[in-house]
Order: structure tokens, then C-alpha cells, then sequence
């Protein structure tokens, strides 16, 4: 089981320095940066930093990944440890295995949808109930809106057999901590309330022993918008954080893992995108607070660039992807539905065959936290055989390769990016320079100064 | 009396408890509807405290007593609820094992197949327990609680200072028998 214990030896800042500690075992050093594999680059890439020693305190496993990626990461997340031919463990220093439930299958068309309704196992009758509904009702096609279906799910079929569902493909996941589904919080009072009841009573029907057990949350954006309505929201879903520990009963050591749904990009771009962000700032900097007085953990995922944010308002597991992009989830809307739009169906196929368009990879750049340029990468490597890298990777000139291995290197270079990230904001947290001068000085070297202003309560 | 399609309602008039069994509790599966019972067991004794058996037969509402029985077994014999066993008493109370102690005060002791988990409550009503939980671990990572023991705080030194001591006799009588068999295996092995 599972226990924080904080340094007292650090800064008093708002985030909180410390570690994970399961007694007699180990000791997993905290504010992290996480990653969370979906895809073979990412699960390669993360292994291949594992080897090289680097520092991985924490790790999301998405509970729809294909099988490719949880047999790449097997050895890491809990399969056998198996040792070198001196005698050592390949990976001594495991890291804490999350889930991700990705509940946003339960809510809108995405990838992990399809991945789950293919679930070679037979799916129980709720959770085929939720997969088909949406964020909007369509009566048409027989669609409910998903905060109904939930309802519905509730008094029909009630919670047991959904949450022995997720029990079991969290346990495939070998993650160590039960993080329970829950319907989408919408920009109203009703919408956060229920998912806090419902997540909590999905836990409660859980029979399987975990290290700990929580709520994982999914925010649509529209919580973020200016309305009255929606900061109406934002004050509930705190209190119902402060409940945490107010209850009489006081839940041990809760986790609180949130996902933002932002399917309009109106947190990167927009108009509102500045309050959007502002407001998620002190959204996650209240939120933290309260879980940290129930004695709890912090998580969120899918933050790609945008990690420092989070992590100076609190959180404890910051995720990103190996994609590097932020809050970006597998939207597989993208293919038109000729069969119901009201668009034509194309009659016959185009005549002729498109030029085949020249896929380029770009680098990215570990200090900039952005795409480089091709052609000052190259000039750098033509005058001193080295560019800018990130901590366990080593420059080579990946544009000579093929596309595959070119995409590898970009992924491990994100990754190594994002964790070294982490494990210099943990050293800067017991350093001697204030922290909100190390953080000042980090987001300078970076690229999107708006949104860390944004979102870092310390500038 | 109550009917599976009027759920018990105490909370508010659109409310559905939430003990109360699915409307369509007799269209799931026998697994799902005994996962189902035994989760309005627990959220029964949780939100109200302890009860006997006839006030869970109609307070849950279930469509036969028996089944609610064997739910009530498992759930006991796997330490998730206690039992009152009053000598005599035809109608047990079962109580809920309370509120979880700290965090640190609980494991996980992996033996492969085998997973042991020891649970500490502390509760003003139930009082100061320890329970220790089996679990079966299947191959593709499911685990299904199959037994477990409740002991008081108090009795927990006592206990493990008895299996240590159990184990060392039973180290001593292993050790004994092998050394036992030594010049037996010689001989099987022609005197090597």
C-alpha cells in the first residue's frame, strides 16, 4: 500500500516535494513527469530510456493499448525482471504503474472506442450501453446523450459489472493503482457531482486488492469558460474535493486523476484560449490543495509540452505522450460517415492517383520544448558532429534513416525531454534558488511563453 | 413490500439509493447478478450500518433469500463483512468491517498464484481489526478473493509470534525428515 511522505528539507512552494513509499519496497520520487505509451514508438522509446538508467518514477498505461505495446513494456510495468549476465536486475528501480480508464470512450468517438468494443472478452451489458452514447443525443440514430446512459447504466444494470470490467484490464495493465471511470464533467454543478458519485461507487464495488484506489475524471472544456454556470462548476467540483477529508469518514490516501476533453482546441487556440488556460491553472492549483489535505494523490494526463504547468500548480503525476503535442486525444472523427451525413457520397473514384505527398519528420528541440528546424540541426551536425539533445539520447544524424527509425528518434527525444523535465524541477524544488526563479528561468528557454504565463501560478 | 422494479428510495424522490438492486437485475448474467449483490450488501451496511438478515431480505429487496445467503458467505468467508454468531441466533447480524487505518498499516504479499492482503480498520463502531484476505491470480492477471481471517489488533502479536514459532518447528521436522532420508538415498544411489 501506499503512503507520501514529503521532504522537509525542500521549498515551501505550492507544489509539494517528497515521494511514493511502499513500505519495505521502495521510494518513487515525486512531483513526476510521466509518459504514457499508445503507441509502439512510445513503448520502445520508454524502454530504451529505461535501460540507460533514466529517471522514470511513474508510468501511464492506457488500458486500450494494443498488445504489442503492454508486451514491449511488460518487463517495466511488472512482468518478470530479468537479469543481465553480471548478475543485475535489468530494471532495479520499477516504476509506479497507473492506468489510464480512458473514460472518453464512454463519451465521444474516439480511438480507444474501436479498441475497446473489439475487446476479445465478452463486454457486459453497461458498458456496451455507454460505448454508444455521445456527448449529444441523436434520436435518429438511437444515440443518448452520455450523462443519461450513465444514469441509466445506474439504475438498470447498476455499477458491479462495469467496475469488474475495468478491474480486470487495470490488472492487465499491471497497474498498481484502480483509477474508476466516470461520466464527463460538463460546464454544470449536476454534471461533477454525479461523476464523483458514480466514480466513487464504482470504487466501492471493486472486490480486487490495490495499492490504492481513486477517481479518474474527465473535463470537458467548456468547465474552463467564463459563465456563470461554469464557475458555479469549478466551485463544486473543489468542494467535492474538500469532502475528501470534511467526511466523517475521511477516504484513505484518495487518487484524483483528471483528463481534459477539449475536442475545439479552445485551450490552444482561440480567442478564450487565455482564460480557458488561466482558469485551468487555478482550477488545478485549488484542486491540488484540497487533494493534498485529504492526504491524497495528484494526477493528470496528456499534458505533452505543456507538463511545467501542472506540475508548478501541484500535481504529483503530470502525463504527456511521446507525441509531444498537447491534450490532444485519437479523435477518429475524421473519416466521414457518407452512409448518414447529409454530405454526397462520392459516386466514383478520382481519376487519378494523388502524388504520393513527401512525409517529413521534424526534430524536436529538448530546450525549446518545440519542433526544430531541419536545415540548423543539419548545419550544426556539418560543423561540430553534435545538436541540441536531451539527456540519454545521443546526437546522430537520424535524416539519413528511414522514416520509421526517424520517428523513433523524435519520440525518444520527447520523452526524454518531458522526464528530464521532471527531474530537474524535483532537484530545483530542494535546491537553494527560489523555485519561482528556476521556473522563470526555464519557461524563458522555452517556446509558448503565453501558455506557461498561463498556467504556472509561481510567474 | 418492495418489488425489483420499485428500487428502495431514502435519499430523495428522484434518487435511486444506492443499495438498491438494477431495475434489470434479472436479465443479467449469474455472475453479474451476484457481483451486483454482493455490492448492494456492502453499500447497504456502509451507508447504514450493521443488519440482520431479514432487514437486508427487505431492504435490498432481492427476489430469493438463499441467494442472498451464499452472497452474504462470500462476502463473510472472504472478510469483506464480519458475522455476528450469536449461539442460537437464527437471524445473524452482519456488520461492515469499517473504516480503513492508515495507509502504511496495509500490504500486498505477492506469492505468484497466491496473493495475501492484509487490510487494518479502525472504526468507533466496529473497533480495531486486522483482516488478512486470500486472493486466487489467474494467468491473465484477474484476481478473485477466495478466504481470508479477522483478528483484533490486540491478538496480532500473539498470532504472529505462534506462526513463527509454527514455522520454525515445521523447519526443523522438514529438515529432520530429509536428514532422515540421507542414508537412504545413499543406498538408492549405490552408496555415491
Amino acid at each position: 500500500m501506499l503512503e507520501y511522505q514529503s521532504d522537509g528539507a525542500a521549498q515551501v512552494a505550492h507544489t509539494r516535494f517528497g515521494g511514493l513509499v511502499r513500505p519495505g519496497s521502495a521510494f518513487y520520487p515525486m512531483p513526476a513527469t510521466a509518459p504514457t505509451p499508445r503507441t509502439i514508438y512510445e513503448a520502445d522509446a520508454v524502454l530504451r530510456l529505461a535501460t540507460r538508467q533514466a529517471p522514470l518514477p511513474a508510468l501511464i498505461v492506457p488500458i486500450s493499448v494494443r498488445r504489442a505495446v503492454t508486451a514491449t513494456l511488460g518487463a517495466l510495468a511488472g512482468g518478470p525482471n530479468q537479469m543481465t549476465l553480471d548478475g543485475k536486475l535489468y530494471f532495479p528501480d520499477r516504476p509506479i504503474v497507473l492506468p489510464d480508464p480512458e473514460s472518453e470512450a464512454l463519451a465521444t468517438g474516439v480511438d480507444s472506442r474501436a479498441r475497446i468494443q473489439s475487446d476479445t472478452l465478452t463486454l457486459p451489458d453497461s458498458l456496451r450501453e455507454l460505448l454508444q452514447s455521445g456527448l449529444t443525443a441523436d434520436p435518429k440514430k438511437g444515440r443518448k446523450e452520455t450523462g443519461a446512459a450513465w444514469e441509466l447504466v445506474r439504475k438498470d444494470f447498476g455499477f458491479s459489472a462495469l467496475a469488474s470490467w475495468y478491474e480486470r484490464a487495470e490488472s492487465q495493465a499491471k497497474a498498481s493503482i484502480f483509477l474508476a471511470p466516470s461520466p464527463v464533467v460538463r460546464g454544470t454543478s449536476a454534471s461533477v457531482r454525479r461523476a464523483f458519485d458514480f466514480g466513487w461507487q464504482i470504487v466501492d464495488s471493486i472486490e480486487t486488492a490495490f495499492d490504492a484506489v481513486g477517481v479518474h475524471l474527465l473535463l470537458h472544456a467548456e468547465i474552463l469558460s467564463d459563465d456563470v454556470n461554469s464557475i458555479e462548476a469549478r466551485g463544486t467540483f473543489v468542494s467535492c474535493l474538500i469532502a475528501l477529508y470534511r467526511d466523517p469518514n475521511p477516504r484513505n490516501f484518495p487518487v484524483i486523476s483528471i483528463k481534459i476533453l477539449d475536442p475545439s482546441k479552445s485551450l490552444s487556440s482561440g480567442p478564450e484560449a487565455s482564460i480557458r488556460r488561466r482558469n485551468l491553472g487555478e482550477l488545478l492549483l485549488r484542486a491540488s490543495e484540497a487533494i493534498h489535505q485529504a492526504g491524497g494523490l495528484a494526477v493528470v494526463h496528456n499534458f505533452g509540452t505543456w507538463v511545467l504547468g501542472p506540475l508548478d500548480c501541484g500535481v504529483d503525476i503530470v502525463g504527456f505522450r511521446g507525441t509531444g503535442r498537447t491534450l490532444d486525444l485519437d479523435l477518429i472523427y475524421s473519416t466521414p460517415d457518407y452512409a448518414t451525413s447529409n454530405r454526397t457520397k462520392p459516386s466514383v473514384a478520382p481519376p487519378l492517383v494523388a502524388p504520393k505527398r513527401k512525409q517529413r519528420i521534424q526534430p524536436f528541440d529538448p530546450v525549446r520544448l518545440s519542433d526544430a528546424r531541419l536545415s540548423e540541426v543539419k548545419a550544426l551536425w556539418k560543423k561540430s558532429q553534435a545538436f541540441p539533445v536531451a539527456k540519454h539520447v545521443e546526437p546522430e544524424p537520424f535524416w539519413t534513416w528511414d522514416k520509421l527509425r526517424q520517428r523513433e528518434f523524435r519520440t525518444l527525444q520527447v520523452t526524454a525531454a518531458l522526464l528530464e523535465l521532471g527531474e530537474e524541477f524535483r532537484s530545483a524544488g530542494k535546491g537553494t534558488i527560489p523555485i519561482r526563479d528556476c521556473i522563470r528561468d526555464r519557461v524563458e528557454r522555452m517556446q509558448e511563453h503565453d501558455a506557461m504565463f498561463d498556467l504556472c501560478p509561481s510567474l | 413490500m418492495h418489488t425489483l422494479n420499485e428500487p428502495v428510495n431514502d435519499t430523495a424522490d428522484n434518487e435511486v439509493a444506492p443499495w438498491a438492486l438494477p431495475v434489470r437485475y434479472n436479465e443479467l448474467s449469474p455472475i453479474e447478478q451476484a457481483k451486483a449483490l454482493r455490492a448492494a450488501v456492502l453499500a447497504y451496511l456502509q451507508a447504514r450500518g450493521s443488519a440482520a438478515k431479514s432487514i437486508l431480505v427487505k431492504e435490498l429487496a432481492v427476489p430469493r433469500a438463499d441467494t442472498l445467503q451464499k452472497a452474504l458467505d462470500y462476502l463473510s468467508a472472504t472478510q469483506q463483512i464480519y458475522l455476528d454468531a450469536t449461539s442460537g441466533s437464527r437471524d445473524r447480524i452482519y456488520h461492515s468491517n469499517g473504516r480503513l487505518a492508515h495507509p502504511g498499516a496495509e500490504r500486498i504479499v505477492d506469492c505468484g498464484k497466491i496473493q495475501y492482503v492484509i487490510r487494518s480498520y479502525n472504526d468507533r463502531w466496529a473497533g480495531q481489526a486486522l483482516t488478512i484476505t486470500q486472493y486466487a491470480v489467474q494467468p491473465s492477471g484477474e484476481r478473485n478473493p477466495v478466504g481470508g481471517i479477522r483478528v483484533d489488533w490486540r491478538d496480532v502479536e500473539a498470532l504472529a509470534s505462534a506462526l513463527r514459532e509454527s514455522k520454525t518447528a515445521l523447519d526443523v521436522v522438514v529438515s529432520g525428515q530429509f536428514a532422515a532420508k540421507q542414508p537412504q538415498l545413499k543406498d538408492d544411489l549405490g552408496g555415491r
